[in-house]
């Protein structure tokens, strides 16, 4: 027994983060937090996933969280392109002031 | 380590090969050439590119028709009939959302956005092979954010701007929850290929109750539902379906939802085939049927109530998507073989449908200048092609004989029905279909009573350009078709659906 | 290894508090900046060298620079959440979620029969691997990768860029 951190101390952490995320989104109102959560979320699903890979001893995990880094970065720019749209239009970027469409 | 067919996938990738380059062509073609000419021109021109680009991405998909099944690179690209039709389905529904978008008014980036349009189906395509989960997640974000962008293509639009804010945060959400359930999916068993979780999940007998598989299969469910937009996780949609532009509201409502709905399937088909636990009623066992009946039960609920009081076309048909979705998942409960084949038949009468709906929807709304209810008061007299099929759509989606709709309902309360026959354990499911299609009716008559007899104040005639109308036609023709003879349809998937539910038969 | 971990942990999950919760828009990404550097090195201390300085690279060095740029171009919302916004109905609901997921989460982790040590040292995931499975196993969703990228280039830049055009 060389070291005593085990799989499940990573698996709290990653699980952690990702209620962390998930309040995030629901606590703020401000659509560029509400970004960054997502962003927690997706971090913390990659964690449990290379974690996974090296219990596993698997390479899949680490080709996914390369993938998912890729996308990451490619919805970033879309999503921020978006929010920089509508700031244009609306000058604000809380998400309680999306009311155009009602019922 | 085997060498790489590399050959073989390039043929495989045929079709996604020769839409990508159509999509660059269109953006050169845009840039280069037409850049200056009408408006009109240009959206015809490059559409036209965009036209002919997917009608020769089927020339290798009608070549590998009749193939043997082949899975490569560990199910990164899978290849048989099954796979091939729906990719034909995908070619189908985008050639018709090009057609409404070319009478639509897009915006002043023309190539950008038929180039992002095929990049889309591009993803769809993608997804219907994969049966792999790496290339499940990167094709679903390939199609999910060509998606967003389109959305927000109506720059003069707030609500297309708020519109894509929404769909673009909840998307995220569902990929972040989606994720989640993989990482854990691929911990428990080791494996990313969906046949290869299979195994795991049945080899090891304990492995079923694994808590971490549990949670890792409700996520997953959770990041799909998102996606297909049940209840509870269909916030999004009638907000992105009303402030797209209308052709996109088409494409997210079809191309993405039959993508979606079959990956689905097959995820859960073949992938968790171990897990389904039972919804019978009296004998439920935790799996995904009952998780997947009881977000059925609300999306039927829920889907059919809150249309009734819309007053905006496309947001009601945004409930309605929702409400079909929930009756799609009665076919998934089930959990047979039938089920399979009527999800699979359903999805493209429902695709067929709301497609040349939200197409009426898009060439009338552009020229009655609105979508509102009273904007299609009197449309009988002023656009009566159009309006008749109007008529045939919803209807169909009303789920009347005889037409495709009734035909696909049936067939999927049928085979919940046949599932547990002795003791009717689904029976529940089914009874409530049927009160809340009832439900439905009313919302959509009141659409049609909008266009049949209550006479608007503008009377002037409505021209829509033919090859619209032709376009139109065929896909109201082809519901028509799938409802008064369905068989070669249905013949077609019994044949192709084995190796979706080889994983069910125990 | 121990010590580091859970000094690593600490930093990632304050990292992700601070940021949920610091009213500055600009002190929120600083925030996520080092919850980003906790994660990576996580991702060191798992061995993943590679994906370590990927994070880095990306999440560090663009998405977070992305992200204050487009604070930038929303200026005057940097200080205009007041403590009504964040100390709101919705916080307790917030805070609630995350402790019912975390809490069940924890449960199930705990219950689960995967338990194991996670084998320590192990062999490092080299970069020469990683990069022969990316051509090679996985070249479909690869080339998929790089037609999203394609995408988002175009959709970023269309519907960022109109307002602009417009303007002159």
């Amino acid at each position: 027994m060389t070291s005593a951190i085990t799989l499940n101390d990573y698996l709290i952490v990653s699980g952690l983060l990702f209620a962390l995320g998930i309040a995030g989104v629901i606590i703020r109102r401000n659509a560029l937090v509400i970004y960054m959560a997502l962003e927690m979320n997706l971090n913390a699903a990659n964690l449990a996933l290379i974690a996974f890979s090296k219990f596993n001893k698997l390479v899949e995990g680490q080709i996914l969280v390369f993938f998912v880094i890729a996308i990451a970065a490619a919805e970033v720019a879309v999503g921020l392109a978006i929010i920089v749209a509508l700031y244009r239009r609306k000058q604000t970027i809380s998400v309680d002031q999306l009311t155009t469409m009602r019922l | 380590m085997t060498p790489v067919p590399y050959f073989d996938v390039l043929k495989g990738l045929g079709a996604e090969v020769i839409l990508t380059l159509t999509a660059l062509v269109a953006l050169t073609l845009d840039l280069a050439s037409v850049r200056r000419a009408e408006m009109s021109v240009r959206s015809r021109t490059i559409g036209t590119t965009a036209v002919v680009g997917l009608l020769a991405s089927t020339l290798p998909l009608w070549q590998q028709l009749n193939g043997p099944r082949m899975v490569l690179l560990g199910g990164t690209l899978a290849m048989d009939d099954l796979i091939i039709f729906f990719k034909l389905v995908i070619v189908a529904l985008a050639v018709i959302t090009v057609l409404i978008s070319m009478d639509f008014d897009v915006g002043r980036h023309v190539g950008e956005y038929y180039a992002v349009l095929l990049f889309g189906a591009v993803g769809m395509m993608l997804l219907i092979s994969a049966e792999e989960l790496i290339t499940i997640f990167v094709a679903l974000e390939l199609t999910s954010v060509s998606l967003y962008i389109l959305t927000a293509f109506h720059k003069g639009e707030l609500r297309s701007q708020e519109a894509a804010v929404k769909y673009f945060m909840f998307g995220a959400i569902s990929s972040a929850f989606l994720l989640f359930g993989l990482s854990y999916v691929f911990g428990v068993t080791g494996a990313t290929g969906l046949q290869a979780i299979q195994d795991a999940v049945k080899n090891t007998g304990g492995l079923a109750m694994s808590p971490l598989l549990a949670t890792g299969l409700l996520f997953t469910i959770v990041g799909f539902g998102f996606k297909v937009a049940v209840v509870p996780f269909h916030l999004w949609a009638p907000d992105a379906y009303e402030g797209a532009p209308t052709p996109v509201t088409a494409y997210i409502a079809t191309g993405s939802k039959v993508a979606s709905f079959f990956i689905l399937l097959k995820v859960l088909f073949i992938g968790f085939a171990g897990l389904q636990g039972s919804a019978f009623w009296g004998n439920f066992a935790s799996g995904w049927t009952m998780l997947l009946a009881v977000t059925a039960t609300l999306s039927m609920i829920l889907g059919n109530c809150a249309a009734i009081v819309q007053h905006n076309v496309k947001r009601l048909l945004a409930y309605s998507s929702i409400a079909q979705a929930g009756y799609i998942f009665i076919g998934l409960v089930a959990a047979t073989k039938m089920g399979a084949n009527s999800v699979l038949f359903y999805i493209i009468v429902y695709a067929l449908a709301n497609l040349g709906a939200f197409g009426v929807v898009a060439a009338l709304s552009s020229r009655a200048g609105g979508d509102e209810m009273q904007n299609f008061d009197g449309m009988a007299r002023r656009a009566p092609f159009l309006s008749l099929l109007m008529l045939i759509f919803v209807l169909s989606l009303a789920g009347i004989p005889p037409l495709g709709g009734f035909f696909g309902k049936f067939y999927l309360f049928a085979s919940a029905v046949q599932r547990d026959a002795q003791h009717f354990g689904l029976l529940w499911l089914v009874i409530l279909g049927i009160v809340m299609s009832a439900v439905s009716l009313y919302y959509y008559l009141i659409l049609l009573k909008h266009i049949y007899v209550i006479d608007g104040s503008d009377q002037s005639p409505i021209i829509t350009p033919t090859y619209l109308n032709v376009a139109l036609g065929l896909v109201a023709l082809a519901v028509v078709a799938l409802g008064v003879y369905p068989k070669p349809i249905l013949e077609l998937l019994n044949n192709f659906s084995y190796s979706v539910i080889a994983g069910l038969v125990r | 290894m121990e010590t580091i971990f859970w000094i690593l942990s600490a930093i990632t999950v304050l990292g992700a508090l601070f940021a949920i919760m610091l009213r500055n828009l600009v002190h929120c990404v600083l925030s996520l900046i080092l919850f980003f550097l906790g994660i990576a090195g996580h991702y060191f201390l798992l061995r993943a060298d590679f994906l370590g300085a990927v994070q880095i690279l990306i999440y560090v060095g663009a998405v977070a620079v992305l992200m204050l740029f487009a604070i930038m171009l929303t200026r005057h919302v940097t200080g205009d959440e007041g403590p009504r916004e964040v100390l709101g109905g919705k916080w307790w609901a917030g805070m609630g979620t995350a402790i019912i997921i975390a809490g069940l989460l924890w449960a199930i982790i705990r219950k689960d029969q995967l338990a194991q040590i996670l084998p320590a040292g192990g062999a490092q995931t080299s970069m020469v691997e990683i990069g022969k499975a990316m051509v090679t196993d996985w070249v479909v969703p690869f080339e998929a990768m790089a037609v999203l990228l394609t995408a988002a280039l175009i959709g970023a830049v269309v519907i960022a860029l109109e307002e602009v055009i417009r303007r002159r």
